[in-house]
C-alpha cells in the first residue's frame, strides 16, 4: 500500500511542481532499460539527502533507450541516461547527447572500466557475458562441464549449446565480441563454423534462450547456453525452495567471458545539471553501489562496495575476460554482426 | 386536408415525381395507383418527410409541414415489406410510437391491448416477429401505424407480399379497418382492383406526373387517357378519324357519338368498353366481320382474343379481347361483331 | 439520452472531427515525422542506400517469406475458425460463453509466455513427445516441429483463431436459418447450401475476419522473433533491426513505409469490394436461430469442433496454468504469494492487486476511446443510404472512401517506427505527451480502433434502413431512432469490437508499442520484469502472472458479453 501512496504523493507534487514552479523540489527524470531494478530504499535515501525527486523512464532494452535518447536529442526525455553498455557506447558518444562531468567518485573506479576519457559516460556497474551450463545435466552423463570456448566446437559437445543472435540480442553480441576477442577477427568465424557442425542453436533472445531452451532451467534439451556469470547466484536466490547450491554454473575460463561494462551520463539539453551531477555522484556512490548487485546481478565499479554474500559464494569474476578494444567495436560491429550471419544463419 | 403543390423531386438526371399536385379531405382515402417506377413511392416517401422535395409545398390541416422532420410529422406509415422489428416483439413493436410519444405504461398497455383487438391478434403480444405469418405480420405492421392515433396514414403496398385469396379478403378489412379509424389515407399500389376497392380517390401516375386523379366510379368511366385506361385494365383501345361530318370512322364502324360534341377533324383514340359489344355468327346491323384468334377459359369468364381487319390496307390487324359467360365458338371461326356507340369512350 | 446530449445533437457532424483529429495527431503526424526524418534528414530525399538495400536478395527473400507465411496462415486460420463459427452461431451448448471466453485469451499473452506454452507441450522434452516415447514406443521425439514454419503458422492460428472465430459467429448468429432450408428444398446438398447461400450472406463477415487476420500474420514480430527464431524473419522483425540493433533510419523508415503501402492498397481493394457488398438483411434473433444439439450431425460438429478447439487453443493454457502450480513435479501456490512480497524493495515491486488494477484501468479507458471513436468512425465510413442523410451528399464526403483503409494502418505500421515518431514528434505542447499516462491507452486504442470498424460496419451495413423510417415515423428522433434500432442491431458487434479493444489493451506490454513507460506497471509489464531475471522463482512468477492475466481477462471478457441495455434478443 505504502507504494499506492508515495506514487499518490508524487504525482500530487507533479501536480503541484507545475502549479508553482520554481520554488518546489526538483523532479529529475532517470531515463533506463527494462532491466533496471532498485530498491525503493535507496531512491528515498538520495531524496532525503539532496530533496531531489527522481522519476524512473523505462524505455525499452539498451539498444532501444541509446536510439531514443539520440532522437529526443533536441529535446530530452530525461536528465541522466543509466545503462548504456560499452556494445552502445560509441553508438550515444558519437551522438553527442552526453555532458561531460568528471565526478569525485571516478576515484574509486578501476581505470580499466573507464572508457571514456572525456568522462561523458562514467562506469556504474559491470557484469560478464559467459557460457552457463546445467550442473545436473553434467553429472548424469559422462562428459565434463566446459571450461573455456574451444570446449564447445568439441565433437562431444555436439548439439548441447544455445546461443542468442547477435543481431538482436545484448548478451549475443557480448559473446560474438567475447569470440571476436578470444580467437581475433581472423579466427573467429572458423570458431563459428566449427560451432554451426556441431549442431548449434541459435535463438533471438535471452528469454527464449534460458526459459525455452536452457536444460537447467527450462524444458529445454541445451545445457549450456549464453547468460551471465551472475546468472548462478540468481538461481540460488530466486530459487522455488530454498537451495544451497546453484543448479548452474558458469564458465569463466581466460578469454572465455566478454564483459558488459554499463554507464551512466548526464544528457545534453537538461536544465538541472548541478542536481544532474548530485544523481550521477549518488549512483557511483557507496549506497547505491552496494545495492546494484541483488537488484541486477551485475558487479558495482565502485571499489569500496562490499558484495552481498549471496555474490560472494556462487559467482566468479573471471580474471581475464576477453577483450576488444571499444573503437574497435564502433568500427567492426556491423561488419561483425554481417559476417556473422552469413555464417550462422544463412 | 392535405394538399400537395407542384411536388418535385429528382434523383440526379431522373425525374422521379414532377409536379404533383393533390387535394385530399379528411377522412378519404386516395390510391397511388401506377406501374413500378413511375414515382408513386416517392411521392407517398415525400409526404412522410423521408424524402425532401425539390420544389413544393405540403400542406396538412392549413400548415405547411415540408420543412418538418418526418417524426414531427405525426403520420403513420406501412411498409411495403413491414419493417417490423425483428428484435422486439409484437408488443413491443406495436407499443413503439406510443413509447417515443413518451404515454404513461399503462396507457400504452391498454392501447396495445386495443389495436390488437382491432386486428384480430388479441393474445400475441409476446410473439417474436420471426414466429407470425405473412397475413400476421401485415397486421401487427397495420397496428402499430395506427397505435399512435396518425391523423394520417401512408401505406406502401400493404398487401403485396400476400397472396391473392388472402390479398382480396385483407383489402376489404383493410377498407374496414381505416373506415371505422376514419383515419386519412394515402395508399399506393399497382393493383388497379386494389385501388378501386379501397380508394376514395384514385390517383393513376405515369413517369412522375398524375395523369388522373377521381373517384374510383368517375375514373373507371372516363379514363381521361389511354394510359390511364390501359392501367385501369381496360384492353381495347383503337384508332379512329373524325370525318367531316362530325362522325368517327373505325376498324369497327362509323360512329356518330352524343358524347363528343367538339371533336375537329383528325385522328383520335377510343376506348370501346368491355360490355360495348355483341357477336354473333349471322350478319347484324352495323358488323364487322371478325377472326377468333384465341380462347382462353378463366372459370367464370372466357376470354375471346379477335383479329379485326385493319382500316386502311397499309395497318396491321387490330386484336381486341373481351369477355363472354358463354362461348360456343373455335378458335379460327368467324364471327360479326356490333359495337354499341354508348360504350364508345373518347380520350 | 440526457436532455444536454439532446442540445448537442445537431452538432453531430462535428463529432466526425473527432476520429479524424485524433488519426491527426497520434497517427499520422508522428508517422509522418519519423519517416521524414528517415527517409529526407535534410530534406532532401536520399534514396541510394535505400535502393541498394531494397534491391537485395535479401530483402526480396523476406518480402516474399513474409506473404506468402501470411497467406498461409490466414487460410489456415479462416478454414479452421469457419466451422467453429457455425457451431457458435447455431448450437445451442453448455459452456458456450466460457468457451468463447477462453478461445480469446491467447490474444492477451506475451509470445515468450506462449513459446513457452508451445515448448511444454510440443517441445523435445513437451508433454506430447514424452507420451508418445513412453506410449507408443517412439525411439526419440517425433515431433520435431521447433524451429520450423510449423511453429509460426500453429502460433498464427492460436492467436488469430478468435479474431475469425468472434467476427464471423456474430454475424452468422442473426442470419435467417430458413435461406439455407429453402436452397436445401431446392435440391442443394448441405454443401451447396452453405456455398450459394450461407458464403454469400457471410462474405462481409468472413472477408472483415480476413483482412485482420492477415494484416496481423503479414506484421507479425513476437511469433517469428521467439518460436521462429533466427532462421526467420518478416519486414516487421526487419524494421526492429534496422531500428532498434542497427539503428539504420533510413532503411527502417522505407521498409516501414513499404509495409504500410502494402497493407493501404490491400486495405483499398477489400473496402472497394466491400461497400457494394454488404446489403440490408431481414435479421433474425439469435434466440430464434440457436438450436439444441440433437443429431448425430449435430454432436460430431459441435464435438469435432470443440475437440479442435480444446487441443489448439485451450492445452498450451492449460499446460501454462499447471506449471504455474508446479515445481519438480509438486504443487505449490508458492508463485502466487510470492507475487504479493516485495523481497529486496525494489521500487519497481508491484502487488498483483494493484497491477490487476492499472491493467483494468487503461484497458477500460482503451476500450472506451477505442468504441467511441470507432463508432463514429463507422458513420463516417458507410457509404450506403444507411447512414447518408440528405446534406451529406457534398462531395466532401467522398474522400470517406479513402478513410476506411487508412483507419487500418495503425496495425499495419510498425510499432518501433511509429514510438520513434512519438519522441520527435509530440514534444511540444500542446502535445508535449511523450512521458504522459494518456499516451498509454491512446497508443492502445489505435490498434483496438481498426477492430471496431471491422467488427461493426459489416453489422451496421446490413441494417434495413426501411427500420429506421419506421421508427422516424412512429415518432421517433434521430437520437431515439439510433437507440432503438442501430444500437439494438449492431450491440453485439460493438461487443465483440469491445472485447479486442480490452483485450489488445490488457495483452499490450509496452515494449511493443515502444512509448516511454510512465509510472503505472500493468500485468504484462510485471510478467516481463520476472523473465529478464534468471532464478526459477522468477519465472514461476511470470507463469503466474501470466495465469492471473488471463483470469482476469475471462472476467473481463464474460463481463463484456453480458453488458446489455434492455432485454431485445441478441443481434
Amino acid at each position: 500500500m505504502r507504494k499506492i501512496y508515495s506514487i499518490l504523493a508524487v504525482s500530487l507534487l507533479l501536480l503541484l511542481t507545475a502549479a508553482c514552479t520554481p520554488s518546489g523540489p526538483v523532479t529529475l527524470t532517470l531515463m533506463t532499460h527494462d532491466s533496471f531494478e532498485i530498491s525503493e530504499e535507496t531512491i528515498a535515501a538520495f531524496t532525503e539527502e539532496t530533496g531531489i525527486i527522481v522519476e524512473i523512464l523505462k524505455s525499452g532494452d539498451g539498444g532501444e533507450m541509446v536510439n531514443k535518447a539520440i532522437l529526443a536529442k533536441d529535446d530530452p526525455l530525461a536528465d541522466v541516461l543509466f545503462g548504456v553498455d560499452n556494445t552502445f557506447l560509441s553508438r550515444a558518444l558519437d551522438n553527442d547527447i552526453f555532458v561531460a562531468y568528471d565526478s569525485p567518485a571516478l576515484a574509486n573506479i578501476d581505470a580499466s572500466l573507464q572508457l571514456d576519457s572525456q568522462n561523458r559516460a562514467l562506469p556504474v556497474d559491470y557484469g560478464d557475458v559467459c557460457l552457463n551450463y546445467d550442473k545436473a545435466w553434467f553429472a548424469d552423463s559422462d562428459l565434463e562441464p566446459p571450461t573455456g570456448l574451444e570446449d564447445l566446437a568439441d565433437p562431444a559437445y555436439s548439439g548441447l549449446t544455445v546461443v542468442q543472435n547477435p543481431a538482436t540480442s545484448t548478451p549475443g553480441l557480448a559473446f560474438l565480441l567475447a569470440t571476436v576477442g578470444h580467437f581475433g577477427e581472423d579466427g573467429y568465424i572458423a570458431y563459428w563454423e566449427s560451432l554451426v557442425a556441431n549442431d548449434l542453436l541459435v535463438t533471438n533472445g535471452w528469454e527464449d534462450a534460458y526459459w525455452g531452451e536452457f536444460s537447467g532451467a527450462s524444458d529445454g534439451t541445451r545445457p549450456i547456453v549464453v547468460s551471465y556469470a551472475s546468472s548462478p547466484p540468481a538461481e540460488v536466490l530466486f530459487a522455488a525452495e530454498p537451495i544451497d547450491e546453484a543448479p548452474t554454473a558458469a564458465v569463466v575460463g581466460d578469454g572465455s567471458c566478454f564483459r558488459q561494462i554499463e554507464f551512466v551520463g548526464i544528457l545534453q539539453g537538461t536544465e538541472h545539471q548541478e542536481e544532474a551531477q548530485q544523481l550521477v555522484d549518488f549512483m557511483l556512490g557507496a549506497t547505491f553501489q552496494e545495492d546494484i548487485p541483488l537488484n541486477m546481478f551485475v558487479y558495482p565499479t565502485n571499489s569500496n562496495a562490499t558484495l552481498p554474500d549471496v555474490f560472494a559464494e556462487h559467482s566468479l569474476i573471471p580474471a581475464n575476460p576477453a577483450t576488444v578494444d571499444p573503437s574497435a567495436i564502433t568500427a567492426n560491429r556491423e561488419a561483425w554482426i554481417d559476417a556473422w550471419t552469413t555464417t550462422v544463419l544463412r | 386536408m392535405l394538399k400537395l403543390n407542384g411536388l418535385k423531386k429528382t434523383f440526379g438526371a431522373n425525374t422521379a415525381v414532377a409536379h404533383a399536385s393533390v387535394h385530399l379531405n379528411q377522412g378519404e382515402i386516395l390510391c397511388l395507383l401506377g406501374p413500378s417506377g413511375c414515382g408513386k413511392t416517392t411521392l407517398l416517401r415525400l409526404i412522410a418527410g423521408l424524402e425532401h422535395p425539390d420544389s413544393g409545398t405540403i400542406i396538412y390541416d392549413d400548415q405547411d409541414v415540408t420543412p418538418i422532420p418526418p417524426h414531427k410529422r405525426g403520420f403513420g406509415m406501412m411498409f411495403q415489406d413491414y419493417a417490423l422489428f425483428p428484435h422486439k416483439d409484437l408488443f413491443d413493436n406495436i407499443a413503439f410510437g406510443l413509447e417515443m410519444r413518451g404515454d404513461p405504461l399503462a396507457s400504452i398497455k391498454q392501447r396495445v391491448q386495443e389495436m390488437l383487438t382491432l386486428v384480430e391478434l388479441e393474445g400475441f403480444g409476446s410473439r417474436e416477429i420471426d414466429h407470425l405469418s405473412g397475413g400476421e405480420q401485415q397486421r401487427v405492421a397495420l397496428a402499430r401505424a395506427l397505435a399512435p392515433g396518425p391523423e394520417l396514414l401512408l401505406l406502401d403496398e400493404p398487401l403485396g407480399a400476400l397472396d391473392r385469396a388472402l390479398r382480396e379478403r385483407l383489402m376489404i378489412d383493410l377498407r374496414t379497418i381505416l373506415k371505422r379509424v376514419g383515419v386519412t389515407a394515402v395508399y399506393v399500389t399497382h393493383d388497379q382492383t386494389e385501388a378501386l376497392a379501397i380508394g376514395d380517390q384514385v390517383a393513376v401516375m405515369n413517369n412522375g406526373r398524375i395523369e388522373q386523379i377521381a373517384p374510383p366510379q368517375e375514373i373507371f368511366a372516363y379514363p381521361k387517357s389511354p394510359f390511364v385506361a390501359r392501367f385501369l385494365g381496360f384492353h381495347n383501345i383503337i384508332d379512329g378519324i373524325v370525318l367531316d361530318t362530325g362522325q368517327i370512322k373505325t376498324a369497327v364502324g362509323t360512329f356518330s357519338l352524343n358524347q363528343s360534341q367538339a371533336q375537329t377533324a383528325g385522328p383520335l383514340t377510343l376506348l370501346i368498353k368491355p360490355t360495348g359489344t355483341r357477336f354473333s355468327k349471322t350478319a347484324l346491323d352495323q358488323a364487322v366481320l371478325v377472326n377468333i384468334l384465341h380462347i382462353g377459359f378463366y372459370g367464370r369468364y372466357f376470354q375471346i382474343t379477335i383479329e379485326v381487319p385493319p382500316l386502311d390496307h397499309n395497318d396491321h390487324a387490330i386484336s381486341l379481347i373481351f369477355e363472354t359467360v358463354t362461348a360456343n365458338y373455335q378458335q379460327g371461326d368467324q364471327l360479326y361483331m356490333s359495337v354499341n356507340p354508348d360504350q364508345l369512350h373518347v380520350f | 439520452m440526457t436532455p444536454f446530449l439532446r442540445k448537442l445533437y445537431p452538432y453531430r457532424h462535428w463529432a466526425f472531427l473527432l476520429p479524424l483529429l485524433f488519426f491527426g495527431l497520434f497517427y499520422f503526424y508522428p508517422l509522418g515525422a519519423i519517416l521524414q526524418l528517415g527517409l529526407a534528414p535534410d530534406g532532401r530525399l536520399q534514396l541510394s542506400h535505400i535502393l541498394d538495400f531494397l534491391s537485395d536478395g535479401y530483402f526480396l527473400s523476406i518480402l516474399w517469406f513474409t506473404f506468402w507465411q501470411a497467406v498461409v496462415s490466414t487460410l489456415l486460420t479462416v478454414g479452421l475458425a469457419l466451422p467453429g463459427a457455425y457451431i457458435f452461431a447455431r448450437y445451442q451448448f453448455w459452456g458456450k460463453a466460457t468457451m468463447k471466453a477462453i478461445m480469446t485469451l491467447p490474444f492477451v499473452l506475451p509470445t515468450v509466455v506462449v513459446a513457452n506454452a508451445f515448448t511444454a507441450l510440443l517441445g523435445p522434452r513437451g508433454l506430447l513427445n514424452e507420451a508418445a516415447q513412453t506410449w507408443l514406443g517412439f525411439s526419440s521425439a517425433p515431433i520435431t516441429l521447433e524451429r520450423t514454419i510449423w511453429m509460426i503458422l500453429l502460433a498464427h492460428v492460436f492467436y488469430n483463431y478468435s479474431v475469425a472465430l468472434r467476427m464471423i459467429s456474430g454475424y452468422w448468429q442473426n442470419l435467417n436459418p430458413d435461406l439455407v432450408e429453402a436452397a436445401q428444398m431446392l435440391g442443394a446438398s448441405p454443401w451447396r447450401a452453405f456455398w450459394k447461400v450461407n458464403w454469400p450472406l457471410l462474405r462481409p463477415a468472413i472477408f472483415a475476419a480476413t483482412v485482420l487476420v492477415f494484416t496481423f500474420s503479414f506484421t507479425s514480430f513476437g511469433v517469428v522473433l521467439i518460436l521462429g527464431g533466427p532462421g526467420f524473419s518478416t519486414l516487421e522483425v526487419e524494421i526492429y533491426r534496422q531500428a532498434v540493433n542497427l539503428f539504420d533510419l533510413p532503411i527502417a523508415a522505407a521498409l516501414s513505409l513499404l509495409q504500410i503501402l502494402f497493407t493501404f492498397v490491400l486495405m483499398w481493394f477489400y473496402t472497394r469490394s466491400q461497400a457494394g457488398l454488404t446489403r440490408p438483411l431481414r435479421l433474425k434473433s439469435a434466440r430464434a436461430t440457436v438450436r439444441p444439439i440433437k443429431t448425430l450431425f449435430d454432436r460430431i460438429m459441435v464435438g469435432g469442433n470443440l475437440g479442435l478447439m480444446f487441443i489448439l487453443l485451450a492445452s498450451p493454457l492449460l499446460a501454462l496454468v499447471s506449471r504455474s502450480f508446479l515445481t519438480d513435479n509438486r504443487l505449490t501456490f508458492q508463485f502466487y504469494r510470492q507475487l504479493t512480497v516485495n523481497e529486496r524493495g525494489s521500487i519497481f515491486f508491484v502487488p498483483p492487486g494493484w497491477a490487476v488494477f492499472n491493467s483494468v484501468a487503461i484497458a477500460l479507458v482503451t476500450m472506451v476511446i477505442a468504441v467511441g471513436l470507432g463508432l463514429i468512425s463507422v458513420y463516417l465510413i458507410a457509404t450506403d443510404t444507411a447512414a447518408r442523410t440528405q446534406h451529406q451528399n457534398h462531395r466532401l464526403w467522398r474522400i470517406r472512401g479513402w478513410l476506411d483503409p487508412l483507419f487500418m494502418l495503425p496495425i499495419a505500421t510498425s510499432a518501433v517506427t511509429l514510438g520513434f515518431g512519438y519522441i520527435i514528434a509530440l514534444n511540444k505542447p500542446p502535445l508535449n505527451l511523450r512521458q504522459s499516462l494518456i499516451l498509454v491507452p491512446i497508443a492502445h486504442a489505435l490498434v483496438a480502433i481498426p477492430f471496431v470498424i471491422r467488427a461493426v460496419l459489416p453489422a451496421l451495413r446490413r441494417i434495413d434502413p426501411k427500420l429506421r423510417e419506421a421508427a422516424t415515423l412512429l415518432g421517433a428522433d434521430a437520437p431515439q431512432v439510433w437507440r432503438q434500432i442501430d444500437w439494438p442491431l449492431m450491440r453485439r458487434a460493438v461487443l465483440v469490437g469491445a472485447v479486442f479493444a480490452f483485450t489488445i489493451s490488457m495483452g499490450e506490454f509496452g515494449a511493443t508499442v515502444f512509448i516511454a513507460r510512465p509510472n503505472m506497471p500493468t500485468m504484462p509489464v510485471a510478467i516481463f520484469r520476472f523473465l529478464g531475471q534468471p532464478g526459477e522463482l522468477n519465472y514461476g512468477q511470470a507463469l503466474a502472472m501470466s495465469s492471473l492475466l488471463m483470469l482476469v481477462c475471462a472476467i473481463g471478457f464474460i463481463a463484456i458479453e453480458r453488458f446489455r441495455l434492455g432485454d431485445e434478443g441478441e443481434f
